[in-house]
């Protein structure tokens, strides 16, 4: 299977604060990489070198001929960006997804474009409101249709469901598995939760400053760095998936 | 004063070029007032204005068009202020009052070198209408329509990159260069709006009428067209009292605002929407 993304020995500091340290992956064609690993780790800063928000200080990423940087969606930590009075409707919000230079109206094309992706994540009624008069999960949908609306090859999650409640929670990762399914969209989904995340990923990323472990789900129950890690328990409870399958609603 | 005579002021040449520059500070000013409250950059503003303090002081001393020394000085000062914000060494509201202390230091510096200027001077720190040349009429009405043009050509961008800096980085639109049309246009629309309201006063300009329309909660655009209502109510108003009860027209304008603000305020809380 092709490679979308190979990061190679990505290092990167803040000041003196080492952040990355020699961090190397990849991200294949309809992958679904989980990467995990605690508070501080470095996840949010690897995608947002990854995405060029940030420079590194040594390493690249090499990204496959057909991926231009408009092909890869980013779902940023919801709660930075509610403003309660951000002047905008959630129309407007999911238009900034789209490469368009209207003011006065969005295009025929955009339009149709806008009430499809806000059709599939159910907020079509919300297209009129104010973007800071959405509870926690509608407005993690409007981000998400925002991410979609370009139609991405791979859609970075950070951190997306953990502003949400159970019930929504559930609908979402039902959400992130239709599009890995059924419109092969690649998938990264940055948790500091292994446990959540690991029924619905193919491949897991573990991350402490440095990779402790990166491969298949399947090859997770026997990593003896990540053992030494997090501990056997830990890992041995992370291995049985059949439990959280309740999860995946296709 | 009666009707009539309110309405043959209304004929003097001096209060007509007031009247169409200070539109057009309005328009220009709510156009851009959104971009720069929204994203924290109001001081901006504010310190910009500072640095064409002493830009009106130099050209005074040459004998020059303020306007023209101006606004080359002002863009170049709002990019000093934007990369000493980027580098992230010190933080954006310390760069801009260091640039804004030290323009400040040198606009008060150069008129202690040249004596007989000081009245002058003076009045471009307060603003007076009476110093709109028919000149200045014409590069208002020229950079009033670049300001307006180009907040639309870029409206999309700029949008964007005001709600989630990251994601419109992410999406491929150029940043930086969105930062720096934002800076372009208010150093343009500040040194425009010296004449009418003064140094001291042009922030206000910027920040009260889009600070007034967001009380009042309503879409992007919608803001925007509320914020030039306003604007344009506050100027025109404010020059005509300043007229007629020989008041400053400056303060007059930022007071009227003042005012609009309060009774925004008030309605924001009365239908429980601030």
């Amino acid at each position: 299977m092709n490679d979308l993304v190979i990061a190679k020995n990505i290092s990167l500091s803040y000041g003196k604060l080492e952040v990355l340290k020699d961090v190397s992956f990849n991200i294949k064609e309809n992958d679904f990489l989980a990467i995990v690993g605690p508070n501080g780790s470095g996840k949010t800063t690897l995608m947002k070198a990854l995405l060029g928000l940030v420079p590194v200080d040594s390493g690249i990423f090499e990204f496959n001929a057909s991926i231009d940087k408009k092909d890869i969606g980013y779902l940023p930590q919801s709660s930075f960006l509610q403003d309660k009075h951000f002047p905008a409707t959630v129309k407007e919000i999911i238009a900034t997804g789209l490469q368009s230079q209207s003011l006065f109206k969005f295009s025929k094309e955009n339009e149709k474009e806008i009430r499809q992706i806000s059709g599939l994540l159910d907020i079509k009624d919300l297209l009129s409101k104010k973007i800071g008069h959405l509870s926690g999960g509608q407005h993690q949908r409007v981000l998400m249709a925002r991410a979609l609306v370009k139609k991405p090859k791979i859609l970075i999650l950070d951190e997306p469901t953990s502003a949400l409640d159970p019930k929504i929670r559930e609908d979402f990762y039902s959400l992130i598995h239709h599009l890995h399914a059924h419109e092969n969209v690649s998938i990264v989904l940055i948790s500091h939760d292994l446990q959540s995340v690991n029924q619905f990923a193919k491949n897991i990323l573990y991350l402490d400053q440095k990779v402790i472990f990166f491969g298949s789900v399947d090859e997770i129950c026997t990593s003896e760095q990540l053992i030494n890690q997090i501990g056997a328990q830990a890992v041995t409870s992370l291995c049985h998936r059949e439990e959280h399958e309740h999860y995946i609603h296709t | 004063m009666n009707i009539t005579s309110i309405l043959e002021l209304l004929t003097f040449p001096f209060l007509q070029r007031a009247f169409i520059v200070g539109s057009l500070i309005a328009i220009s000013s709510s156009f851009l007032g959104i971009f720069l409250v929204l994203r924290k950059y109001s001081m901006i503003g504010d310190g910009l204005a500072h640095v064409s303090f002493a830009t009106v002081a130099l050209a005074l001393l040459l004998n020059s068009s303020p306007l023209i020394v101006s606004i080359p000085i002002v863009i170049g000062a709002s990019f000093l202020i934007l990369k000493l914000s980027e580098e992230n060494k010190i933080g954006g509201d310390a760069a801009i009052a260091l640039v804004a202390s030290t323009s400040v230091a040198i606009g008060v510096f150069i008129s202690s070198l040249a004596s007989g200027f000081n009245v002058d001077l003076f009045s471009y720190l307060f603003g007076s209408i009476l110093i709109i040349s028919q000149l200045d009429v014409y590069l208002s009405i020229v950079l009033s329509i670049v300001v307006i043009s180009t907040v639309l050509y870029f409206f999309h961008d700029m949008f964007a990159v005001t709600y989630d800096i990251d994601f419109a980085k992410v999406s491929g639109i150029k940043t930086n260069r969105v930062n720096q049309i934002i800076a372009i246009l208010t150093s343009i629309t500040i040194v425009l709006g010296i004449r009418v309201v003064g140094t001291m006063l042009i922030s206000s300009f910027i920040i009260f009428p889009t600070v007034i329309a967001l009380k009042l909660q309503t879409g992007f655009k919608k803001t925007i067209a509320i914020a030039v209502m306003f604007s344009l109510f506050s100027v025109l108003t404010g020059i005509m009292i300043s007229i007629i009860f020989d008041f400053p027209t400056g303060a007059t304008i930022v007071l009227l605002n003042a005012i609009l603000f309060i009774v925004a305020s008030i309605f924001s809380i009365l239908t429980k929407k601030g």
